[in-house]
């Protein structure tokens, strides 16, 4: 079933970007819609009934340069594709109603794409497939966004992270030397540079997934409307940093600097998303730090269950209800993307409220249901999360009202095509995960509902106009200064020097002026002057006599 | 396996008809060069038609030189002109017409001595056809020399920028390789009379001829290799060019050095000649920084896409130093895919640049307003940063991971610098597609739609052969 649906994906998005440019292209996102949904209701009848098919085609190769395709299910394989099928199909139906998204084709053609490159990637057996399966996401991101400097910067990190992968497989090729993923246990027990493999493959999982250092390309996705935003966060190229950790986790745990870098490194960028989510005042900056969070939660989970990587893509419907209700807020309020522009709106879109703290409590349910040893992680996640969360929604909700008349005149509650199917969500969530009968349920809501009522970090807000903070860029400014002015020095000073003064002025002019200089003589010598020519005969004599004398000798 | 219907002989010899037909075609008053243009196009493309013909009864699997033609030249001294491929060299071959097509989409409107620049392309086309399937170290001097004839007439007619000072490098550089490489040579055949390119690694001299025939065969490939300090003339030919054809012929002169050491290096590399490897190794290492540094502070396009061109040509000759068969393999499959990229890459630059200096108009944003071109530039991109487009991927994974196997610390620091040419060219692509007002670049601009029909072909040509390397070859 995986082969087909990976065919399918590609043929119904090779199709959808032939008509990307005619006409009722809202018809065609529908039919679009509609068959994600077939082919998700027939990856689910494949599930239930254990049908998992076995698709292996040799690919590429010439002599000993053989690859597969492996495109086989396993019972955990198409239980995690069921899951991000049914947030691609949430993403296209979102497209598909959003107004704010000009090109839905296009973008949703962008998510069945996407999906089939995770088939790719998730289903990879070797390490051709991972690299391309990782690889396409980046290239796909990179078609995603229409803003130049946030393209820049997306590929620029892509480009890093696939050029570390790169280098760490091929380190480990070298020492095992096998493609296969299977044989990479035998790198632990003979494997030469383990920190060094360990060290690039975290640098290619941060870089992916946005952790602390590596986040401007995707802090850079405010640009881009609030569906794509999600789009982006939840199957492009941070979804494909789970992957990557989890598949590659025997080179991971073959060095012992692991566990402290990604404990450290989580925990930084956990403090770093709470920090910046309370002194953040745009809604879709809001957004992405709650996407990050996720992440880090999710390799954090992944970190301690090894097996987790189905669980994890199942949160990602709950990950995705966040941003919704956040998208919700912004449309509620005319477009309005800045908390201190809002305040005091769950008078007047009482149901946006109540339909968000319903959210909250779905997504705190999701996150209950974890095995004990993730459970500090789980908690401590929500326990940020919520943190973050209530003071925007307590300054957006209840705070002082900031909105200007005309956005207070345009107040309203979203339509039925959005609430409708996130109340099937909440049930869904509500079903799949009975949160009501867990007793941590009702102490994390009642400590959100208690921050959002106390709001106890609402003087963050009196940096909402400082630009300074809000437009803080201390990494990019940091790279600039550490990384790349020394290099462009560097590079300047060895152009100039080397180029120029040693080898131009020096080897060249060296040559040149030695030329210039025997050229001169030899003119002198074959100038009219009778005894420049006798000089000559002399000494050629005077050669000729000595080889003869040496030969006599010898 | 010996060839029939001298195939080999053919592909040298049919660009030197065409060489004839370009020198007696006539002139049109409004298309002056057209006609040696179209004889130069339509001789490239019969001579892909029979190198593909040539694969088709390749054996694939053999390492060995096939199809061997012999020709008697001098009877007393006894010197012969032996010709003979393997799939190493046929593709490299094919790769080089490719891009020299690539080269000749770009001068299409040219009219500024047309005539000659076709004939000189031709002839170096013939020569450098003649250099790759030479089977014997006389047929691999004269074509190593001969090829530099016409180079040397397309630098001095064409070089624009500061010919003078070019031109004296590009001689002064090769001439001294030539006058070392003869004197090699000449010494090989003192010891052991007319030998094969696949003897020379089992020859034995003595330990001071040893040094000295290695020493100039080294120092000979090498001037043509941009490794430290030889780079300097390449890049400042390279930088001087502003006609695409000429840009690629001249950086295609690499790969004769490349080529040269593939050829002639012993596996495994004895003593003294290791002691070479070793340094010519950490040379190439710091150069291959250096160059890369610098085409990252450099805002001249063409510098960049010579950086780019280095990097990964010394990529290409540390890989040889390996001599494993299986990295040399994937160095020619990976050599196939860099030469069709870098040449696509710079006659699209140089359409840009030329319209840029014809119209005055800034180039910077310029991809915004011509979706072929940006389409085009953003997959080569791409595809030249080593993304899964192309041959390279793959392939330069089983060369660095062999470099790296050698010593991780080179190998770091050689990824670095492919990380940074990588971002050169990236920093390069968002430049021309970042959108500026001052850019009054239109439609009209953007390049032909059949010009742009090649360009799919040769993309196509690049995914198909991420695929599969010899996807065009089908077994007989």
């Amino acid at each position: 079933m995986i082969s087909q649906l990976f065919f399918s994906l590609i043929a119904i998005a090779l199709l959808a970007l032939l008509v990307v440019q005619g006409r009722r292209r809202r018809i065609w996102s529908f039919l679009l819609l509609a068959a994600c949904g077939f082919l998700m209701y027939e990856l689910l009848l494949s599930f239930r009934e254990d049908a998992f098919s076995s698709f292996v085609y040799q690919w590429g190769g010439f002599q000993n340069l053989q690859f597969s395709l492996h495109l086989s299910g396993t019972p955990e394989i198409d239980k995690i594709l069921l899951s991000l099928l049914g947030s691609a199909v949430g993403l296209v139906y979102l497209n598909s109603v959003y107004w704010g998204e000009n090109h839905k084709l296009t973008v949703n053609t962008a998510v069945l794409l996407n999906v089939a490159a995770f088939i790719l990637l998730l289903c990879s057996k070797d390490f051709v497939q991972l690299m391309v399966g990782s690889s396409c996401l980046a290239i796909l991101g990179f078609y995603l966004i229409p803003d130049m400097e946030s393209k820049r910067k997306f590929i620029f990190y892509g480009f890093l992270s696939e050029m570390a992968l790169f280098t760490a497989l091929a380190v480990v090729y070298e020492v095992i030397p096998s493609m296969n993923l299977q044989d990479m246990e035998q790198f632990s027990t003979i494997g030469r540079h383990k920190d060094l493999v360990a060290l690039l493959i975290l640098l290619c999982v941060f870089c992916q997934a946005g952790m602390l250092g590596f986040q401007n390309h995707i802090l850079d996705l405010q640009t881009l409307t609030f569906n794509r935003i999600m789009i982006f966060c939840l199957t492009s190229l941070p979804l494909s940093s789970l992957v990557i950790f989890t598949k590659l986790r025997p080179l991971l745990v073959a060095s012992q600097y692991t566990e402290p870098v990604l404990s450290i490194w989580l925990a930084a960028a956990a403090a770093w998303c709470l920090v910046a989510m309370l002194l953040t005042d745009s809604l879709k900056a809001a957004a992405i730090y709650l996407n990050l969070l996720f992440y880090a939660f999710s390799l954090a989970f992944l970190g301690v269950c090894p097996d987790g990587l189905d669980r994890v893509i199942n949160f990602f419907p709950a990950a995705l209800l966040l941003n919704i209700l956040l998208m919700m807020v912004n449309n509620a309020a005319s477009n309005e993307l800045y908390v201190s522009r809002l305040g005091g709106l769950a008078r007047h879109i009482r149901f946006t409220f109540v339909l968000s703290l319903a959210g909250v409590a779905a997504f705190i349910g999701s996150f209950l249901n974890v095995p004990a040893v993730a459970e500090k992680i789980a908690f401590i996640y929500l326990a940020v999360v919520l943190t973050g969360l209530s003071s925007i929604m307590s300054r957006v909700f209840l705070g002082k009202a900031n909105a200007d008349d005309k956005v207070m005149a345009l107040l309203k509650n979203p339509s039925p095509l959005y609430w409708l199917p996130l109340i099937g969500v909440f049930v869904w969530l509500g079903w799949e995960y009975p949160f009501w009968r867990n007793k941590m349920f009702y102490a994390f809501f009642g400590a959100f509902i208690l921050l959002l009522l106390i709001a106890p970090f609402r003087f963050c807000g009196r940096w909402s106009d400082d630009e300074d903070v809000q437009e803080a860029d201390w990494f990019n400014d940091l790279y600039q200064i550490v990384i790349l002015a020394p290099l462009r020095l560097l590079g300047r000073v060895l152009w100039v020097l080397v180029d120029f003064i040693v080898i131009e002025r020096s080897i060249i002019g060296t040559v040149a002026q030695t030329s210039d200089f025997l050229v001169s003589g030899l003119q002198k010598l074959q100038g009219s002057v009778r005894q420049s020519y006798l000089l000559m005969i002399a000494l050629g004599l005077a050669v000729l006599l000595l080889n003869m004398g040496y030969e006599y000798y010898e | 396996m010996n060839s029939p219907l001298a195939l080999l002989s053919l592909i040298v010899a049919l660009p030197l008809f065409g060489v004839f037909f370009a020198l007696t075609s006539k002139d049109d008053a409004d298309k002056p060069g057209r006609n040696a243009f179209n004889v130069c196009v339509f001789t490239l493309l019969a001579n892909i038609v029979l190198i593909w013909r040539i694969f088709m009864i390749l054996d694939e699997e053999s390492g060995s030189l096939q199809l061997i033609e012999r020709f008697r030249w001098l009877a007393n001294p006894e010197i012969n002109i032996m010709f003979g491929v393997d799939t190493f060299s046929l593709l490299l071959i094919l790769a080089v017409h490719l891009s020299v097509l690539a080269g000749l989409a770009g001068v299409r409107r040219n009219i500024v001595k047309q005539k000659s620049l076709m004939v000189f392309t031709l002839l170096f086309l013939s020569m450098a056809t003649g250099f790759f399937v030479a089977a014997d170290i006389f047929s691999f001097y004269i074509f190593f020399e001969a090829m530099l004839i016409p180079l040397f007439m397309i630098v001095g007619i064409f070089g624009e920028v500061k010919k003078q000072g070019t031109v004296y490098r590009f001689f002064l550089y090769n001439f001294l390789g030539a006058i070392i490489l003869f004197s090699a040579v000449m010494l090989i055949y003192h010891m052991h009379g007319s030998v094969t390119l696949e003897e020379i690694a089992g020859l034995k001299w003595t330990r001071r001829l040893d040094v000295y025939i290695w020493g100039a065969v080294f120092l000979a490939f090498l001037s043509r290799i941009p490794v430290w300090p030889f780079h300097f003339w390449i890049s400042s030919v390279c930088a001087g060019l502003r006609n695409p054809l000429a840009f690629i012929v001249t950086a295609l002169l690499p790969l004769t050095g490349i080529y040269g050491f593939i050829r002639f290096l012993p596996e495994p590399v004895p003593f003294p000649l290791n002691v070479f490897v070793d340094w010519i190794s950490i040379i190439g290492i710091v150069t291959m920084l250096f160059i890369a540094l610098i085409g990252f502070i450099n805002k001249d396009s063409q510098y960049k896409i010579f950086s780019y061109i280095t990097v990964y040509y010394i990529l290409y000759l540390l890989g040889a130093f390996s001599g494993d068969e299986m990295v040399l393999l994937n160095i020619g499959f990976s050599l196939f895919s860099f030469m069709l990229i870098f040449s696509s890459l710079e006659t699209l630059l140089t359409h840009i640049l030329r319209k840029e200096e014809q119209e005055d108009i800034r180039s910077s944003g310029f991809l915004c307003k011509t979706k072929r071109l940006s389409f085009a530039c953003s997959y080569l991109t791409i595809a030249a940063v080593g993304m899964p487009l192309s041959a390279i991927f793959i392939n330069n994974f089983f060369i660095l991971s062999k470099l790296l196997a050698s010593n991780v610390k080179m190998g770091m620091v050689l990824i670095f610098s492919l990380v940074m040419v990588g971002c050169t060219l990236l920093q390069e692509l968002f430049r021309l597609k970042t959108d500026n007002p001052a850019c009054r670049a239109d439609r009209n601009d953007d390049i032909s739609f059949p010009v742009f029909a090649f360009f799919i072909f040769i993309m196509f040509i690049l995914l198909m052969s991420f695929i599969n390397p010899l996807w065009f070859v089908i077994d007989e």
